[in-house]
Formats: C-alpha cells, sequence, structure tokens
C-alpha cells in the first residue's frame, strides 16, 4: 500500500519539467556554451548567405549565380538547415557532453544521485532542456533566414522538418551521453570537438567552391552528422520528396542513436569511481 | 531498533584491502561519528552505506534494505553529504535549494532553512561566489530539506573556521533531538566529542574500538598530557611525584596523568613553594594521535605487518 509521502510525492512530468527548466538555466548561465551553439551558427549563417546565398546549388554543388531554374536550389535554402544541423550538435552533443562530464568529474552526480530524482527524471531533463534550446535557435535561424536572406519555408515539408529535429537531436544526446561514458571526464571536451569539427567539414555542413574528394567524401556517409544533415535540407528543397521525409538517411540517424544508446547503458558511471553504474530499481 | 546494521563488510580493490570485516549498527535517534585518519577507510565504508560503492563482501542494511537494491523510497529517508561539495557553480543557493526541494513530498520551506544555515544574506548569490564554508552549509541545507531520517556526513567541518565549526555543531546537535539517525566521519576527536554519543574508531580499514567516548578513554587509560618548561637549573628528579609517567625533552617536560586536576595541584603548588615557574603550561586531552597510538598498540600488536 502506498503511504502518503508516495501520494503527495511530486510526479514524473514535474519532476522532468524542473529539470528542464534547471539544465536550460545552466545552459544560459554559461557563456561558451550560448557563444559556440547560438553565436557562431548565425554568424556563420550570415557569412555564408552573404557570400553565397543566391548561387544556385545541384546536387549539393552551385552553379554560380543565375537565375533560380526548377532544377538548382538557392544556396540559403542549404544553409539554414545546415546551421541548424551545427548549432544542434553542438548544444546537444559537444555542450550536453561536456556538462555532463564536468558534473561527473567534480561529484554534482555523483551527489544528485543520493536524492530521490529517478534517473530518468534526470537523463531526460538533461536532454529535454538541449532539445528546447535547439528548438529556438532552429526558429531563430528560419527567422533570421527569411527576413534577410528570402529562406523559403517549405510548409509541407515542415513536419518532416521536426520529426527530423528531434531525431537528429536525441542521436547528438544518446553519443554524448556514450562519450561521457567511455573517455575520461577530461578529455571529453577536445574528443567532443575533435569529432564535430572535421565531420561537420566531411558532411559539407560548410559548403566550399569544390566538391570533397570521393574518399573524404565517403567517410563523411559513414558518420550520422552528415545523413542529419542531408535529411534536414531536404526539408528545405522544393525538388525533394513531397512530404520531405529523407527515410533512408534518417534510419542511419537512428541507428546511430541506437549505438549511443546501448553504449551509455551499459558504460555510463554516475562517478569517476565507475561504482555507481547501476541502480537496478529506478 | 537498528536503524544501520553492517555485518562483517569488506571492499577491496585489486588486493589492496580498504575496508577489513567491519561490523556495526546504529539504532534510531543515536549519533555515531566514524573516526580515523586520511584512507583509514572512513569514506568507502560510508558511502557503500550510502549505495554509492559496493561490498565485497558482507552485508549492510539501512532501514532495513540492502543500500545497492533501493529506490526513491528510500532515498526520500536517507540524505548524504559527500566529502566534496559540488553544485552547480552559476545557479543561487536558493535556486539549488528550490530544486532539491522539489524532489520531496514535505519538504522543508528552503527560505526558513537557508536562515537557519544562516545563509539568507546569500540566498541569490550564485554558488560559485560562495566561501567554502558557505558551500558547505548550502550542502547540508540541501541534504536536510527533505527531512531525512538517516543522515549521512562525510568530514561536514573540514576546512571551517572554528566559529562555523561551533554553529554546525549546534545545528547537527539539533538534529539530533529531533531524532534524527546521524552517521558521520572525522578526523576531529573533538567534532566527534561534541556530537557522536558513541565513536567507531578505524584504522587501516579495520574497526578497532566501538564506543562512547568516556568507554574509549577507559580503554586507553585516559590520560591528560600536562607540559610545561622547567627552569634550566631544576631537572625531572626535582619534581614531586604525581600518578603518571613524565618523559622529558631538554626543558620540556610532558606528564601523563590519569587525574589532570590533582596533579595540577602537586604541580603548582610544588612550583610556588620552589619559587620557580612552569612555563608555557597546558594541558590537554589525549589528541587522536594518541588514542591511535594506544589502541593500535593494544589491539593489532600481534598483527604486525597484516596490511599497510
Amino acid at each position: 500500500m502506498a503511504t502518503t509521502a508516495e501520494l503527495r510525492r511530486p510526479g514524473w512530468p514535474r519532476l522532468f519539467a524542473g529539470q528542464v527548466r534547471h539544465h536550460t538555466r545552466l545552459f544560459l548561465r554559461n557563456p561558451i556554451g550560448a557563444v559556440f551553439g547560438v553565436g557562431i551558427p548565425v554568424v556563420f549563417l550570415a557569412i555564408f548567405a552573404g557570400l553565397y546565398g543566391d548561387e544556385i546549388l545541384v546536387d549539393g554543388r552551385w552553379l554560380g549565380p543565375s537565375e533560380t531554374s526548377v532544377d538548382g536550389i538557392r544556396y540559403i535554402q542549404y544553409a539554414v538547415p545546415a546551421m541548424a544541423v551545427f548549432s544542434i550538435s553542438m548544444i546537444a552533443y559537444v555542450n550536453l557532453a561536456t556538462a555532463t562530464a564536468q558534473e561527473r568529474g567534480d561529484g554534482t552526480l555523483k551527489r544528485l544521485r543520493t536524492t530521490p530524482l529517478p534517473t530518468s527524471a534526470h537523463v531526460a531533463g538533461r536532454i529535454g532542456a538541449a532539445m528546447c534550446i535547439c528548438a529556438t535557435i532552429t526558429i531563430a535561424l528560419v527567422v533570421v533566414g527569411t527576413t534577410v536572406y528570402d529562406f523559403d519555408i517549405i510548409w509541407s515539408q515542415v513536419p518532416a522538418a521536426v520529426v527530423t529535429i528531434v531525431l537528429g537531436t536525441a542521436t547528438s544526446a544518446a553519443l554524448a551521453m556514450a562519450l561521457v561514458a567511455v573517455v575520461r571526464p577530461g578529455a571529453v571536451q577536445a574528443v567532443a570537438f575533435g569529432t564535430l569539427l572535421p565531420l561537420s567539414f566531411l558532411s559539407e555542413i560548410f559548403l566550399f567552391g569544390d566538391p570533397l574528394p570521393s574518399a573524404l567524401s565517403a567517410i563523411g556517409w559513414l558518420f550520422p552528422l552528415r545523413h542529419f544533415s542531408v535529411s534536414l535540407a531536404a526539408t528545405a528543397r522544393p525538388d525533394a520528396a513531397a512530404l520531405g521525409f529523407a527515410w533512408g538517411h534518417l534510419a542511419v540517424v537512428v541507428l546511430w542513436g541506437v549505438a549511443g544508446l546501448v553504449i551509455a547503458l551499459r558504460w555510463f558511471a554516475w562517478d569517476t569511481s565507475g561504482e555507481t553504474r547501476h541502480r537496478p530499481h529506478d | 531498533m537498528a536503524i544501520i546494521d553492517v555485518a562483517d563488510l569488506s571492499k577491496t580493490y585489486g588486493n589492496r584491502t580498504v575496508v577489513d570485516r567491519v561490523s556495526f549498527s546504529v539504532d534510531r535517534g543515536e549519533t555515531v561519528a566514524v573516526l580515523g585518519h586520511n584512507a583509514a577507510g572512513k569514506t568507502t565504508t560510508v558511502e557503500m552505506l550510502e549505495g554509492l560503492r559496493s561490498p565485497s563482501s558482507g552485508s549492510i542494511e539501512v532501514l532495513g534494505c540492502d543500500p545497492r537494491r533501493t529506490g526513491r523510497a528510500w532515498r526520500e529517508r536517507v540524505a548524504v553529504v559527500l566529502q566534496e561539495t559540488a553544485i552547480w557553480g552559476s545557479v543561487t543557493a536558493a535556486e539549488a535549494l528550490d530544486l532539491y526541494a522539489g524532489f520531496f513530498a514535505e519538504p522543508w520551506n528552503p527560505d526558513d532553512l537557508l536562515e537557519l544555515m544562516g545563509l539568507s544574506t546569500c540566498r541569490d548569490a550564485r554558488v560559485g561566489t560562495l566561501s567554502g564554508g558557505q558551500r558547505r552549509r548550502l550542502d547540508l541545507a540541501l541534504a536536510l530539506v527533505g527531512r531525512p531520517e538517516v543522515l549521512f556526513l562525510d568530514e561536514p567541518t573540514t576546512g571551517f573556521d572554528p566559529a562555523a565549526r561551533r554553529e554546525a555543531w549546534q545545528f547537527v546537535r539539533s538534529l539530533r533531538t529531533s531524532g534524527t539517525t546521524i552517521l558521520l566521519t572525522t578526523h576531529y576527536m573533538d567534532e566527534a566529542e561534541h556530537l557522536a554519543d558513541r565513536m567507531l574508531v578505524m584504522a587501516q580499514g579495520s574497526l578497532i574500538a566501538d564506543g562512547s567516548s568516556a568507554d574509549l578513554a577507559r580503554r586507553i587509560g585516559a590520560q591528560s598530557v600536562i607540559s610545561f618548561r622547567l627552569a634550566p637549573d631544576l631537572t625531572a628528579a626535582d619534581l614531586p611525584r604525581t600518578s603518571g609517567s613524565t618523559e622529558t625533552f631538554g626543558t620540556l617536560v610532558e606528564m601523563r596523568v590519569p587525574d589532570a586536576t590533582s596533579a595540577l595541584s602537586t604541580l603548582t603548588r610544588w612550583a610556588t613553594d620552589n619559587g620557580t615557574t612552569l612555563d608555557a603550561l597546558t594541558v590537554s586531552r589525549p589528541s587522536l594521535e594518541d588514542v591511535f597510538l594506544q589502541l593500535t598498540r593494544s589491539d593489532h600488536a600481534s598483527r604486525d605487518g597484516d596490511d599497510g
């Protein structure tokens, strides 16, 4: 029989909401996270759009300035989703991994572990906060893109964009947790940055004049970032399938997310002694 | 009724034994201090009781549960202050406490608790800007906000200045009055004496004594140490007889006596009668060091070379 305390204890949704609020607050008060996660994508969007905004892309390459043709797409239609993908990766991968590793290293997570806060509410709250921040930044990028650079929102593809962003954020978060689980705390930030930046180039998030050599391009296709990027770009292409779902690419993103989740569940520990791995009754 | 029951608890890392067959129990409402030097196994023991580390062998029950197999209901009743204070630096004291209060059905009012801990003036200060002592008190407030039945405090006052330490002691004593069962670790003898009904003394992973301070004092023959400097023209042979042992280090004299009052009276009368002074006169309780020396000497003489 449930005791009074059990009946009156705060429910999961309230604890989850509290965690979302708390981790959003931590993000907003961390200037480095805000600069890298918000400032850089917006500045890059301005730079790239200013340079190439009106050029025409065919299969991810541009033809040089000309009128928009039926086959081609203006560069800005690629740049807005690409910067959203970069921003989401910064926040839900680099930032989430760095913050979690730091809290794990200094004992904050261990301390929290001794409280009645359910692990599921805590972890979901962290990821929920990352999703809220990512959604806000994506909206900001779209607003800047539409008002300043004539980015066209393809309304029929907005549901696909939302699904893609949610899946991409979830995969980024799962990979962040996997990283924290297997890399020592001091190295997590370096590894997170050190994987995201090269992959951003290999995934043509930052698109330059010449195509990538095919070997480099092939490497890019092995990792989830390029599939995420292509999936989101597909939701802003007038020539894409009507609803804009890139199912094949999304499947690769989800597979990586599942792999990250499995690693995190198997090896994640709440402190550096590694003894706080399992608590069966959460 | 035993709130904490530990039987034959051991923890080994590789071939290093950190906690060695420790058994004890703590009753409801008791305050018990685990006393020992660094690396005596105190923190490892307490973290096993908190469910943060797994025992290598032996059994633990806290509130009738194995701490490794508990859930939310158990954690609502058991609170922990870890050895290292770790709270997000960018939230304010009030925000941190509100967050923790939100985990419980009937928490303390965070503002009342901040006031009680002397933190009212820094309720809106970021945790990162607080002093070490203030952070520690906030840490204690976070542990107490859910009105726990059992409280684990791992070196609660290490790094406090004397005034802050007194305040913290007073606070812990008030908790004891309210019926909270408290297990604390410390390497300060005076802290254990001020707070605890009972002391568990650990050395090199083993429990070498379990009892009240009076029990322990009796076991080691509770000797106070009287020390002073003799005038250069006198030697220890000139001193009056007292009921203890006397050691000299140059002009420094250290007497270990069971009854400090009568020894002092004898000494001061002798000094006055002889027209001399007892320079740098101090009387001290046996230090933790003394207790250890005595306890380890008497208990572990036969186990020499066992470890460490």
